[in-house]
């Protein structure tokens, strides 16, 4: 009969050992619906603010082709707090979405006078500023590593040129360097058509500095969709060739020195590498790194990709985002220093998912941040949240 | 699991099996007392036997989550809606009881599925044919092993049927848990309902639950017929802790995709049950029981 007893007591302690690392409340999933029937949201970026989240967004506004602009506001633990819609202008949402100073900053355009707009909003979006930009047509943008500096690529239709420039804070110009996207109106006709009718097909425009001081942008050179490097000079210093649309770069990161995370496409192919080699002073084709690493089946033509650098303790991890072919959000962590790939994680089911960006937060809880668009109800399209603590992250990680 | 509820889980757990195995220990070691052999047979004695039934659960909820957030829309509009005792479960397990002088002190471990029903349900648009209906009906099924503790007082110590009064606690040790989904999708859009089926989904959500523990209070007869003790009984669990797992609440896609994520829930069942018992002490060649 002791025995029996003994037994009985000795089995909740073994149930209690098998207990895994917890994983804290601090995360959260979030799905910002709207009763409107009849209302469609696209995310582009989201970022930390000082008393929770700012997501800035695509929404279809009256009496303009182009997107309009709304900017939601949400608490720490994801609730919806308010928004801001600008209405008729600006348009044209730009990300990256951008910390200084306590202000969050992101690039429009005013549909009027099709000239660049820099907008900053506080953390409550009671307050917004929009200063003038002398360039045309936003593309894309992303922080610099020189404080209260951004770095912009940019359209100009009348001389026909991909522009990429540092702008101040007070939309002044601080570098700017132009090359030519190739005579004729066809490139200009495809540019225009990203802006009115992305559709399943966006165009990766990005811009980004290398390590080494140049900076690079991944937009129409010479006819193609290509990563140019630049020094800011008469001529680029280097360019990874893309194939018309058909073929290139879908976003890249550097690592260090000339090696590069980066996901690409070829046509309905896609591509990724945590260690590509390619040279800021060379002129090299997109293609060869798709002969080289491979066409990764899983995720959808065309689809948008994300790239983010991830540290958990004492190692660096390289996580790549894209669609799936059943539209879920699938993510490839692979080790930085070693290139090894050491987990995979899909997020996303029943209803499409849709990626728009993935980013740490730069604070010591160190959550992962990925943000998109699903369907509720396989119909209404509207902006996720996923804070992912980094326990979660490490739970995806092989051991 | 919150570092907190896992420690105050073990806790319970540590006092109710630490005073049964000192209570019944302790009470194996008396010594017999003055009497008859069959006086003595029925003053104190253990009983062991098998122990089946059914079980309904009310599902209290604390906190109500959702993976929804509305733009502009009253957060209540996103409660869940829970049906009370209306899903019957089942089980089975082990019954043991040590009887002393009309109180008895008992451990049942058992298996157990839990069963309740929840809705969800969401609208867009205000008119027809602007307007369109989604209700997520989802059943939640738990299986857990309970281990009650629990001490009884028989009212009439004498004769055949012999009813009693129980409390005590528990602990549950949740082994499995998953979620039936149906969808229901309502449009509107010709300008009458028109209903159609958006599949039925059965997800796996273990993880989302943790270990639980409550206490109990009920009602039962012991009856000695046909050289077996029968006792039904009638057992309310009051849950005392949160069933659910906070950490993971948002960490399933699947559950995160469809707006449903467990909301902050403490469970109270309805535990009807059968047991079959026999004695042990004494039982030999030279005793007949009845």
């Amino acid at each position: 009969m002791k025995k029996l007893f003994y037994f009985l007591l000795v089995i909740p302690f073994l149930y209690s050992c098998s207990d895994e690392d917890p994983i804290p409340e601090t995360g959260f999933f979030k799905v910002y619906d709207d009763v409107n029937y009849g209302v469609d949201y696209h995310a582009i970026d989201v970022v930390k603010s000082s008393t929770g989240f700012i997501i800035l967004t695509a929404t279809e506004i009256d009496r303009t082709d182009f997107s309009g602009i709304q900017l939601i506001k949400v608490d720490e633990e994801g609730e919806f707090e308010a928004e801001l819609t600008f209405d008729p202008a600006p348009v044209l949402p730009t990300g990256e979405l951008m910390e200084v100073n306590g202000r969050y900053y992101f690039f429009g355009m005013d549909p009027q006078t099709i000239q660049v707009q820099l907008i900053s909003v506080n953390d409550s979006l009671s307050d917004e500023q929009i200063v003038n930009v002398p360039l045309t047509y936003p593309l894309a943008a992303a922080a610099s590593s020189t404080s209260n500096q951004f770095l912009i690529l940019s359209y100009d239709p009348f001389n026909a040129e991909s522009v990429i420039s540092y702008i101040g804070t007070d939309g002044s110009i601080i570098n700017t360097a132009a090359y030519s996207i190739g005579a004729g109106e066809d490139v200009e006709a495809t540019i225009l058509d990203h802006y009115l009718n992305p559709g399943e097909q966006p165009l990766p425009f990005f811009v980004g500095e290398t390590p080494g001081g140049s900076v690079f942008f991944n937009g129409f050179y010479n006819y193609s969709m290509s990563m140019v490097f630049s020094d800011f000079g008469g001529t680029p210093t280097g360019v990874l060739q893309g194939q018309t649309t058909d073929g290139g770069i879908r976003k890249a990161m550097p690592i260090s020195g000339n090696i590069f995370a980066v996901g690409g496409f070829q046509f309905n192919d896609n591509f990724i590498a945590v260690d590509a080699s390619i040279s800021s002073t060379a002129i090299a084709s997109s293609v060869d790194l798709y002969t080289l690493y491979g066409n990764v089946t899983e995720y959808r033509s065309y689809t948008p990709m994300d790239i983010a650098s991830y540290d958990i303790g004492t190692t660096t991890y390289t996580i790549i985002a894209a669609e799936t072919e059943n539209r879920q959000i699938g993510l490839y962590i692979f080790d930085q220093t070693t290139g090894e790939l050491v987990g995979k994680h899909n997020i996303g089911y029943l209803n499409p998912y849709t990626l728009a960006s993935l980013r740490p937060e730069t604070d010591e809880e160190n959550h992962l941040l990925l943000t998109g668009t699903t369907y509720i109800a396989n119909r209404f399209q509207r902006i996720y949240l996923n804070r992912i603590p980094e326990e979660e992250v490490s739970s995806w990680i092989s051991q | 699991m919150k570092p907190g509820n896992l420690l105050f889980n073990r806790s319970i757990l540590f006092v109710l099996l630490a005073f049964s195995a000192i209570t019944l220990v302790g009470q194996a070691r008396r010594a017999p007392g003055i009497g008859g052999y069959t006086e003595e047979f029925l003053k104190t004695q253990w009983w062991l036997g098998v122990k089946v039934g059914i079980n309904y659960t009310d599902p209290n909820p604390i906190t109500s989550y959702s993976s929804i957030s509305t733009i502009g829309l009253p957060e209540q509009d996103l409660d869940k809606g829970y049906e009370v005792f209306s899903l019957p479960g089942a089980q089975a397990g082990m019954d043991l009881t040590f009887y002393h002088r009309g109180f008895s002190i008992g451990i049942q471990p058992t298996y157990k599925r839990i069963r309740y029903k929840y809705f969800n349900y969401r609208t867009w648009g205000f008119v027809a044919p602007n307007l369109f209906d989604m209700e997520y009906s989802i059943e939640q099924r738990i299986d857990a092993v309970d281990v009650p503790l629990s001490l009884k007082y028989e009212i009439i110590q004498s004769g055949k049927t012999r009813p009693f009064i129980m409390a005590g606690g528990y602990y549950s040790f949740i082994t499995h848990a998953e979620k039936k989904v149906d969808i229901t999708y309502t449009d509107h859009a010709t300008g009458s309902p028109i209903p159609t089926s958006g599949g039925t989904q059965i997800l796996g959500v273990t993880q989302q639950f943790q270990n639980y523990a409550g206490v109990l209070g009920g009602v039962g007869v012991s009856l000695d017929y046909l050289n077996i003790r029968t006792v039904f009984e009638a057992v309310y669990l009051r849950g005392l802790t949160d069933i659910t797992n906070s950490g993971n609440r948002f960490t399933q896609t699947e559950l995160t995709s469809i707006g449903d994520v467990n909301d902050e829930l403490k469970m109270d069942n309805i535990n009807v049950s059968l047991s079959f018992v026999f004695p042990l002490r004494y039982i030999d060649k030279q005793f007949q029981a009845y």
